[in-house]
Formats: structure tokens, sequence, C-alpha cells
């Protein structure tokens, strides 16, 4: 290729951005006319560009009022304002779009069933927002909870004292726990949330678009099942279910209710009444707590029922006045003065001054700033190595090594936690990265080994299904053994692959179309029929008209 | 009350000291200027978490890390660089975080090939139809496999629009090194592309 022709490649990008000037433009249309060798560019690079710029959308009004609402939290304490202190135009403002989705959550709800799969990974719960004191009793098995700044993790139970609100995310759902309320996130998968709300009283805002995750709150008067909605559960006065958008099942008493949009359910007058206005307001901003009585004496928190479920109450640092400041200091984005803090505070246990110092990486690390983030968990593993804190910052040391591309030392680091941890709930997903970091330096057999000793050493972990999927993946697309690869998706599949169902069983038909086995074309139909909204539906369909 | 087109018209009729007026009432805690920033910025940003996660659901996600990011550190932007910058900037690095996501290869192929599919059944002729749906589902793959580092100043200065300037300094590289990683994402594509010849539908009309 002449330097011409390569100065011409760069302008067919130019041109189709309009981005060229009239002479370059008028350059490149006289040579390409002229030469074969750019004509195919000359036709590719339009449709290139054309795609990278087609191919997002704009976010639709409802989802970019969703968005915004969600910011409410973030903009109230930067502004120190509360947000439905705001003008009318802008409530109304939200009103507009949250009708049409409660139209739209009417027409598409669908009651959900529990689809969970046993070797679905467990998920955490972000924590948006908190205020007030609260408690988390660890989950089941541990002898500590794994909580630090920003997340919960699932088969914990979290408790708020009066005053005390947290609003909490999994993946695209939210929800806030109301003051003196108690609830168990029993469950935090991609196809499933379940929570156990004790007592006490839990909004919850199931995303619309997460049809394929079941939304479940089990109160003690009865179970709330929903997807896509915004609704209330509160347990006092014999129990009671609004809902704002959508409409919820409820099944109490052997009997099954459903809630809709502007409703209130009384469950123990068995009454479904219209919500009044003061109650829709509430809900619609999400923090109803402010319209109602304050609690006249500060409830205990009720210890976790040690002796049923082998809970333990950890007091962390969290709770602390130290742990509050720090919060403070964090929800306002000053990870210097949260980090001088965690570091100039005498008297801590280690244990205690080790969390502090989580604390404050993990601020760094929402606020993208990984190199201290790092310096803080590699003072957590020099000082701190018998605390429990130093097990989370030896990953997540190795996370964002990862991530900045130190490939090597991650790797390193990863190695050496395996081994420092073997017992860790995290060794296996420490020793997943190694495998991965196989498969993406595109040393194939290393990866192959590595996955299939995953498997040997850590049985039907959460990465189980992983391991499967990413071997299958590598035997049909590397090895090019559609045989060893079904078998692989045949397993990963029987143990549940959560999310990558879908994906699995695409390729399993592509295997078969590959390898023009007569079945082939009854798989295609049955990954149409179960996946009718599925990524590769076109194209299977497709084969079916081939 | 004024629509977010308002609002950006307004800005961008005004000059240039619209935006720091903007930044200095959010610096002053007025709540509608954070509102006004996020009605000029979200449907850009959300673009472009888009075209990097290739998952709608994600890039939502990331759209409101982006903004919770931005609103908590707000005070500390001092106007050396564009405010679509910063939030850019920031977006990417939400992205890099989301990223680690086991699957995201395969899924935003798809996601590519699910966008590409929907234009190639415009198409008039199912033989052009398919050949449309092969082409775009091939560039579909290979925007997919560029590596982050020359995918992401390709997309940001080919899909977001933005100046070789503002690339730069959303991935915080000196200009030469983004105006090479481009041309090393150009480059690489049609070289991909050229290995597989495709029958590419012609332009225009029947």
């Amino acid at each position: 290729m002449s330097n011409s022709c390569e100065r011409m490649h760069e302008l067919a990008f130019d041109v189709a951005l309009g981005r060229a000037c009239n002479e370059d433009r008028v350059a490149y249309e006289q040579h390409v006319a002229s030469c074969e060798a750019c004509q195919r560019t000359a036709q590719l690079a339009p449709a290139v560009v054309g795609r990278v710029q087609d191919m997002p959308r704009d976010l639709s009004p409802s989802r970019r009022e969703h968005i915004f609402a969600a910011l409410l939290p973030e903009i109230e304490r930067a502004t120190g304002r509360r947000w439905w202190h705001v003008s009318a135009w802008r409530r109304a403002l939200l009103l507009v779009p949250v009708g049409a989705a409660v139209a739209l959550a009417v027409v598409l709800f669908v009651p959900r069933v529990d689809r969970r799969a046993p070797g679905e990974p467990e998920l955490s719960a972000q924590i948006l927002h908190r205020s007030g004191t609260f408690e988390i009793a660890a989950a089941q098995g541990r002898a500590q909870p794994r909580v630090d700044a920003l997340a919960i993790e699932s088969g914990s139970t979290l408790a708020t004292g009066a005053g005390g609100e947290v609003a909490l995310a999994v993946v695209s759902d939210r929800f806030l726990l109301g003051q003196a309320s108690r609830v168990h996130l029993a469950r935090l998968r991609h196809s499933a949330v379940e929570l156990g709300l004790e007592q006490g009283n839990l909004i919850v805002e199931a995303d619309p678009q997460a049809r394929h995750r079941s939304f479940v709150v089990r109160a003690p008067f009865g179970t709330v099942t929903v997807v896509g909605t915004r609704f209330r559960v509160r347990t006092d006065d014999g129990g009671e279910v609004a809902t704002m958008r959508g409409r919820v099942r409820v099944e109490a008493d052997g009997q099954i209710y459903h809630v809709g949009a502007g409703q209130v359910l009384h469950v123990a007058q068995k009454r479904i009444e219209t919500m009044d206005d003061t109650v829709r307001e509430a809900l619609m901003s999400g923090l109803d707590f402010e319209h109602r009585a304050p609690a006249q004496t500060e409830p205990a928190v009720e210890a976790p029922r040690s002796s049923q479920s082998r809970k333990t109450v950890v007091r962390s640092v969290v709770s602390t006045p130290l742990g509050k400041q720090l919060v403070g200091l964090i929800q306002a984005g000053d990870c210097a003065a949260a980090e001088t803090m965690a570091r100039g505070r005498r008297g801590l246990s280690p244990a205690e001054a080790a969390e502090a110092l989580a604390l404050a990486a993990q601020c760094y690390q929402a606020a993208r700033d990984d190199h201290r983030a790092l310096g803080l968990y590699r003072g957590i593993q020099r000082q701190y190595a018998a605390t429990p804190t130093a097990e989370n910052a030896w990953f997540e040391v190795g996370r964002i090594l990862e991530r900045s591309g130190e490939a090597k030392e991650a790797r390193r680091t990863f190695a050496r936690f395996a081994q420092r941890y073997p017992k860790s709930a995290l060794a296996g997903d420490a020793t997943f990265r190694l495998c991965r970091m196989d498969l993406d330096g595109k040393r194939y057999d290393d990866a192959l080994d590595c996955l299939a000793s995953h498997r040997r050493r850590y049985g039907r972990s959460d990465r189980y299904a992983d391991t499967l999927f990413l071997e299958g993946t590598i035997r049909m697309e590397v090895k090019r053994d559609c045989q060893a690869a079904m078998t692989l998706f045949d397993q990963a599949l029987s143990v549940g692959a959560g999310d990558k169902t879908e994906e699995i069983v695409y390729r399993r038909v592509a295997c078969l179309r590959r390898q023009g086995d007569a079945k082939a074309r009854a798989a295609a139909q049955r990954y149409v029929e179960r996946f009718p909204q599925g990524d590769h539906v076109d194209e299977v369909r497709g084969w079916l008209t081939d | 009350m004024a629509s977010a087109e308002q609002v950006e018209g307004t800005m961008q009729d005004a000059d240039g000291g619209a935006e720091a007026r903007l930044i200095a009432r959010c610096q002053a805690k007025d709540a509608s200027a954070y509102r006004a920033v996020y009605d000029l910025h979200v449907n850009r940003v959300f673009r472009v978490c888009m075209a990097l996660l290739g998952d709608e659901s994600e890039a939502e996600d990331a759209t409101q890390r982006v903004f919770t990011t931005a609103f908590r550190n707000i005070h500390r932007f001092e106007g050396r660089s564009q405010l679509s910058t910063w939030l850019h900037g920031i977006a990417v690095g939400v992205v890099a975080n989301m990223r680690r996501g086991r699957w995201r290869r395969a899924r935003l192929a798809a996601a590519y090939a699910v966008e590409t599919r929907a234009d190639a059944t415009a198409a008039p002729h199912p033989e052009r139809r398919a050949a449309a749906r092969h082409m775009l589902a091939r560039i579909a793959n290979v925007l997919a496999e560029l590596p982050e580092k020359t995918r992401i100043p390709f997309v940001l200065y080919h899909g977001a629009g933005f100046d070789l300037r503002a690339v730069s300094e959303i991935i915080g590289a000196p200009q030469q090194t983004t105006s090479d990683r481009i041309r090393a994402a150009r480059r690489e594509i049609i070289q991909r592309l050229d290995t597989d010849p495709l029958d590419l539908p012609e332009d225009g009309h029947e």
C-alpha cells in the first residue's frame, strides 16, 4: 500500500465523520475514483462510523427521571437541602414520566415465580444512603458481617434504630429501610431478590426493566411478589401494602390480593382502599417516614436469634462515633479527611483501625483515586495482616492492580491471596480471576488447566458454572471441539447458569449447527421459544429460515 | 419549566462563561443547577456508557454512578477542562470498573449485533438483508474485540463527537498518543474487516 493510500484510509474516516476539510475531501474522492485498493475502505469506513454513531440510543424520559430520582439524595447532601423541598414544578416533572411508567407497569405486570438457580452467585446490596443508627448481623456461618462503607453481603440482617434509615441497591432494584425496622437480605441474585421484612417498613423500587428478576418481600403477615413497581410494606397495624407504581401480588392468610397503583391493602382488615394524597406524595419521594409520628422512645435493636440462626451481632466500626464521622466525611466525598481521621485515631483495636482505613480506601475507590486506595490497602496488608479486614484488603489490591492493567502484579497478588486465605469465600473468585488472566493472555491451554483445577478445588462454588461456560467456549472457539464444548455447556445448564443461560443455550445451538447435527433445527426452535427477546434471537431465527 | 433542549440551547447560545456560571451555582449549592447539569449531559454520558458497555441496564447504572461521583466532587471542579470532558473522564473510569464483568466482550458483541440487526432488517430485499446483517454483525464483532486502549478513544472520537483534544483529556493521554490510538483502531478495524470480504450493500436505492 502506498503512503498515499494510507493517508486516504485515514481520510476515509474523517470524510465519513464530516470532519475533513473541503480540500482533503476532494483529494480523497479523486483518489478513490482511481484507486481500486481504496474503494473497499471507502465502503467500509462510513459503515463503521455509522455503526458507532447509531448504536446507542437516548435514555427514555422515564429512565432519565428514574436515574435522576436516585441522584436526589446525593444532591441533597451536596446542597444541604431536602429534595422534596424543591419547587412544585420539579415535583410535577417527576409525575409525568412516573404516570407513564404506572400505565406501562400495569400492562406489563406478570406475577413472578422464584427461578433462582442454585449455582448462581450471591450479590451484595450497595449502600446508597444512610442516616441515623443501624446494625448489621452477619450471614449464617460467618463470624463477622462482610460489610463496608458501600456494600452488605447477602444473608445479612440489617436493623435500623429510631430516626435511622438505609437506602440500598441490588443491581437496578432499590429499597429503603425505614426507622426502627429490620430486614433480612435472604437472597440477592441476578435472577431473584428476596427480602424478609421482620419489622418496620420498607419502600421498594423494583426496576421495571428487570423482568427476568423476581422480587419477593416476605413479611410476618404474608408474601409480596412484585415486578417493575414502587411499593411500601409495613408490618405494624396488622400489615399494610401500598403501591405507587405497577401492581403487587400479596398472599396473606391463604388469600391473594392484587394491589394496584394508588391502592393500599390493610391486611388485618382484608381491605383495599384508595391511597390518600399524603401517602402518595410520600411514596413518590421514597421517604415517607417524614410524614409519620416519630417514635416515642429509641427502640432497642433486637439481637439476632443466635441460638436459632448462628448469627452474630458484631459492632462494626461503622456504628461507632468514629465510624459515623468517617461515613459523614465519605458521603461528603472528603476522602483525604477520612484518611487523616482513620490514621490519626488512637485507642482503636487493630480490627477497628484496619476497618477504618478500609473505609477511607473505599472512599478513594469511589472517587476513582485507585492509587491512594491501593496505598491504604497495602498498609492494611502490612500492619494489620491478622485482622479480618486484611483478607478484603488483599483481594482489593488484586482487583485494583487488575483494572490498572498491572496484570503480572495482579496475578501474583491473587495467587498469594489464594494461598494465604484458602478457605476465604473470595478464594474461588481469586482463582477464577487467575484463569481468566490466562485466557486474556491467550494462554488457552493454561486457562483450560486452571479452570479444571478450579472445579476440582472449589467444587460447586459460585464460579462453577462460569468455569464450565468459559472452558466450553475455549473448546468451541479455540479448539474447535464442539462435542466437548456441548458436554461442558450441558453441565453448566444443569447446575444453573444464571444470567449466562441464554448465551450458553445459543452457543449450544451454534455448536449443533456447526456440526451439521439434525437436532440443530429443533434446538434453534427451542431457543427462539425460550428467549423471544434474547440477544441472539434474530440470528437464530435466520438459521431457521436458511 | 425549561426543557433540557432549551437549557442546552441557552447554554450554547451564551458565551463560554455560561458553563462556569452553572458550575458556580452548583458549588453555591443551588439544587436547580444540578438538575441543569444532569439534563445537559445525561444523554451523551449514557450513549458513551452504552457504546462502551453494550448493555442498557449497565449503561444506566454507569450513568447514575457518573453523576453521583460528579455531584459528590463538583466542588473540586476547577474549570480547567469543559464540564462534558470532566464528566466523560469520570464515565471512562466508571466503565473501566464495570468492565471487570466477566462476559463483557460477548455481551458487547451481542449488543452491537442486536442494534445492527434492527437496521439490517430495514433493507429491502432478503439477499440484501442477509448481506447487511452479515456486514453489521462483523463490524460489531470487530468493534467489540478492539482492545480497550484503542476502543475507548475511537468510540469517543467517532461515536460521541469529541474532538482530539477533548478525547485526550478524557482518557488522560497526550494528544499524539490519543491520535495514534485512534489511528491504530481504524487500521485494525479495516484490516480485520478486509480479511473477511463482505457483500456490502450498495448505497442508495433500488
